[in-house]
């Protein structure tokens, strides 16, 4: 069954909170997809399937999906989270294609959403949802002390140094500056020296190697419908590709894992992730390489996560993305424009939507209509949507070409 | 709106304890830190786990095992910005992953000036006793 190009987003919304416009998830969620549905030319009746991300740390009640679909008063044929932490948010997409391509629906609506900085104490609710509640969260880790663990690794192993890693929070502010809804945008533009200055806040993590918790609230819907209702779009984007893959849940078990596909090298290693074969898996489906991509949004949610990734999702060999780093091919006018809207190192993290706001860049960009720096001409972007302790993986190539 | 659950913050966490480590937590108690085996394939195996070997996939096959508490820090940060306000008079703590002599890995506090943390230091256990819990913790070996 062909998948690649069989489905597109043929309607998108996009909406954002604040300290001095405080709105919640389902709020959000509402603003987006009434500008998506507005967008595809349907109405909220012509949904028959929806699909969120996990619960928004901003409002946890479980089945959220059904809270939102009953906010709208939409009955549908099926509502489900698609929940392996952020990773969830890009594999929705994957899940409304096998949906359409097998005649299941017509219309699925992708939404998530979540206000965590306007709502939430984020750093010990982070700690204490994402380590382990018996062999970890006891002596006090926080999610930035649980990604140092691999960032001391990747550093020893390869070489890296804390000024390398400043140098990708600087290219990542660079770009930050330009997004009207960048959570650093404030701060202007930084150096080496201003990364080097901010404190640790896990060894070798200083403040600025970490994203931030922000905006207040971002949330992103998505219409996904067949090739054939995408023609008749007015800015159809194609699901070209997309894979998945997940090792573990809390890291301790990461380290206890042995069985695991040589693209994840010799194990145990925190090094390599298994974004390697969910990268595989979307190039294949898109009969694509990296070299077709024009721009990269991950999910950098720390400095050396971003050097990883890149490695991860083939852009360079294990140990060796920071040579693009210093190239500048990943910098605002390099040829391989990342993270375009700031990353979430810039941009920052507003909760379990931060994967959604890097759909809503590529998204923006394929379609000619980035609020930040625009990268002209572009037509494929590759979007790397990664959740939990470096656990889960999920990757979509989209392209503004039926083929 | 629900708001999402908000941990306590005026003490330090207590393990969550799952029925599979129900003898680790006893053998702590006596200052004995003990771990999983597997005697069919030989693995060690940690986090504990119901008799099914991750491994090998027998079942049926895993015993306990008493560690020397002997290991090597494979990784390790030091904390400075702590999860809760429980946690501000231990600041800054060395968090890290241990890895023990009979080729299994725990993740733990390792005491010792942060300055002399390094990947590959060798450390040792000893245990701090919290609540009805005893936690293994790990010393560097100077």
């Amino acid at each position: 069954m062909k998948l690649g190009n069989a489905a597109a987003i043929i309607g998108f919304g996009d909406a954002y909170a604040d300290e001095n416009n405080k709105r919640d998830p389902l709020q959000l969620a509402t603003e987006a997809t009434a500008i998506a549905l507005a967008d595809a030319g349907i109405e909220k009746t012509d949904v028959d399937t929806l699909f969120t991300g996990r619960a928004p740390w901003a409002d946890c009640r479980p089945q959220w999906n059904n809270i939102f679909a009953s906010h709208l008063q939409m009955p549908v044929i099926i509502s489900s989270e698609i929940t392996f932490h952020g990773a969830g948010v890009n594999a929705m997409l994957g899940f409304a294609v096998e949906k359409i391509v097998t005649g299941r629906a017509d219309y699925v609506l992708c939404v998530q959403s979540d206000a965590t900085p306007l709502f939430v104490d984020t750093v010990a609710m982070g700690a204490a949802t994402d380590a382990d509640p018996q062999f970890e969260y006891p002596y006090g880790p926080t999610i930035p002390a649980l990604y140092a663990q691999w960032a001391c690794r990747y550093m020893h192993e390869f070489g890296i140094t804390e000024e390398d890693l400043a140098m990708v929070a600087v290219q990542h502010q660079d770009w930050g500056i330009h997004h009207p809804k960048a959570a650093k945008r404030r701060f202007g533009k930084i150096d080496i020296e201003t990364v080097m200055n901010s404190p640790y806040i896990a060894s070798p993590l200083r403040r600025w190697m970490c994203a931030t918790w922000g905006p207040g609230g971002t949330a992103g819907a998505f219409i996904v419908a067949s090739a054939e209702k995408a023609a008749s779009a007015r800015a159809p984007i194609y699901i070209s590709g997309y894979g998945s893959y997940s090792t573990h849940e809390y890291l301790i078990e990461r380290m206890a894992l042995r069985n695991a596909p040589a693209s994840l090298g010799p194990l145990p290693n925190l090094n390599t992730t298994g974004l390697t074969e969910a990268a595989a898996q979307a190039y294949e489906m898109a009969d694509m390489r990296p070299d077709d991509m024009d721009m990269v949004q991950l999910s950098g949610n720390f400095a050396h996560t971003v050097l990883m990734e890149m490695e991860d999702l083939g852009f360079a060999k294990k140990g060796k993305a920071m040579d693009l780093v210093r190239s500048g091919a990943m910098e605002p006018g390099g040829s391989l424009p990342v993270d375009t809207n700031g990353g979430w190192l810039s941009f920052g993290q507003p909760g379990i939507s931060c994967t959604v706001d890097s759909i809503v860049e590529a998204v923006r960009q394929l379609r000619g209509d980035a609020m930040g720096l625009a990268v002209p001409g572009a037509e494929r972007a590759i979007v790397y949507g990664g959740g939990g302790m470096l656990a889960c993986h999920a990757v979509s190539i989209l392209s503004n070409k039926a083929s | 709106m629900t708001q999402a659950p908000q941990p306590a913050i005026q003490e330090l966490p207590l393990p969550q304890v799952t029925q599979d480590a129900l003898p680790y937590w006893e053998a702590l108690k006596e200052e004995k830190l003990i771990f999983q085996r597997c005697t069919s394939c030989k693995s060690a195996i940690f986090p504990p786990r119901s008799d099914f070997c991750p491994y090998c996939n027998t079942y049926g096959q895993i015993e306990w095992e008493q560690s020397t508490g002997h290991g090597k820090v494979y990784s390790f940060s030091v904390v400075e910005r702590p999860p809760t306000s429980a946690w501000n008079d231990r600041v800054p703590y060395n968090l890290g992953f241990i890895w023990l002599d009979e080729d299994w890995v725990i993740f733990s506090e390792i005491r010792g000036a942060s300055k002399d943390m390094a990947i590959d230091a060798s450390v040792s256990v000893e245990y701090e006793t919290r609540g009805d819990f005893v936690l293994p913790i790990f010393n560097l070996r100077t």
